[in-house]
């Protein structure tokens, strides 16, 4: 039984990207065979977050086209034997790929996976048409800013009104510093304002950026957002796991040797 | 906000409080300029028939189910003076 989750966001650099890579390279850590397909055309980009830059031959548009089978443009990861990538292409546009394609091929990767993740572009034009129509679940990125948070609200009024009722939020990029002295929203503020599920709480860490130049994505390796993007797959297989404690901790020994 | 004496709200606040009132217009596609006339539309209807206390008027969307909600309280006996 797979499942075809699409990760959206509306506005673009909230770390859609990211987390898709993260959330394949975990659910790959778990023993699941999963897929990866970067739906933005045009702007290939999941490949360099998983360092798999310079194995593309083919890609989404040569399969929808037939020229090429769908087992020739699958990239084979450098750490997980059982996570695929499916890269997008460069030189094309979204109007190369029709809804109906893509879902299509989701159906088709269904056969081979258990996890179909669906990276979404930025926007709510076509290449959004496209990421969606095959997917079952929404996982909605949001950081918490109002322009962010404005357009994940747009994005789950469309989802809805494309009948795609299974939507789960993750907030990015939290930095409890700033919520803790009233500058930042809460986690419990967005998703109050947004009031859909929440999934995956990610705090704002260089090591992303880090994992990021190197190609390497972060899920399952030690450290808090290693551990928080675990979670979330963990999570995703129907698992209940707490929520980390991201909170400085209070009191002054706390604060000296907290963590 | 600050021991020094300069109050400031918190950043945070003004964040939600003002998106709270963004997304109410966005997710009907309803500006705030058509949601004064529909209250205004509102109090002048229920007014034709019963005295409402147009000041204390307030309308706001409900995400789901969706539902317009008018609040409108009407005169007590001794203000309308019957």
């Amino acid at each position: 039984m797979s499942e075809v989750i699409v990760v959206t966001s509306g506005k673009g650099g909230v770390g859609k990207t990211t987390t898709a890579a993260n959330i394949g390279t975990g659910l790959a850590a778990l023993d699941k065979k999963v897929v990866l397909v970067d739906t933005d055309i045009g702007l290939r980009n999941l490949d360099v977050v998983l360092g798999l830059e310079n194995r593309i031959v083919y890609n989404l548009v040569d399969v929808i086209e037939g020229n090429c089978r769908l087992k020739q443009a699958l990239i084979r990861d450098k750490r997980y034997a059982n996570l695929f990538l499916l890269p997008s292409a460069q030189t094309r546009d979204k109007t190369s790929v029709t809804p109906e394609q893509m879902k299509k091929l989701c159906e088709e990767l269904k056969k081979q996976f258990d996890y179909i993740l669906l990276d979404c572009p930025a926007g709510i034009e076509q290449g959004f048409r496209n990421a969606i129509a095959g997917a079952t679940k929404a996982l909605v990125v949001t950081t918490p800013e109002v322009s962010a948070i404005r357009d994940a609200d747009r994005i789950i009024g469309l989802l809805e009104a494309e009948d795609l009722r299974d939507i789960r939020l993750i907030i990015n990029r939290l930095r409890m510093d700033m919520v803790k002295r009233g500058d930042m929203m809460s986690v419990e503020d967005v998703s109050d304002i947004l009031a859909v599920p929440l999934i995956g709480i990610l705090p704002d860490d260089e090591q992303v950026v880090i994992a990021t130049n190197q190609g390497e994505p972060l899920a399952g390796k030690p450290g808090l957002c290693g551990q928080a993007y675990l979670n979330i797959c963990h999570r995703l297989l129907g698992e209940e796991v707490p929520f980390q404690d991201l909170d400085v901790k209070k009191g002054i020994l706390g604060r000296l040797f907290g963590r | 906000m600050s021991i020094f004496g300069k109050k400031r709200k918190a950043s945070g606040t003004i964040a939600k409080d003002r998106l709270k009132l963004l997304l109410i217009s966005d997710r009907v596609s309803c500006s705030p300029q058509t949601m004064q006339m529909l209250k205004n539309d509102m109090i002048k209807a229920a007014g034709k028939y019963i005295p409402v206390d147009a000041g204390k008027v307030t309308i706001c969307f409900h995400q789901s189910p969706p539902v317009l909600t008018a609040d409108i309280p009407l005169k007590s006996r001794k203000d309308t003076g019957s």
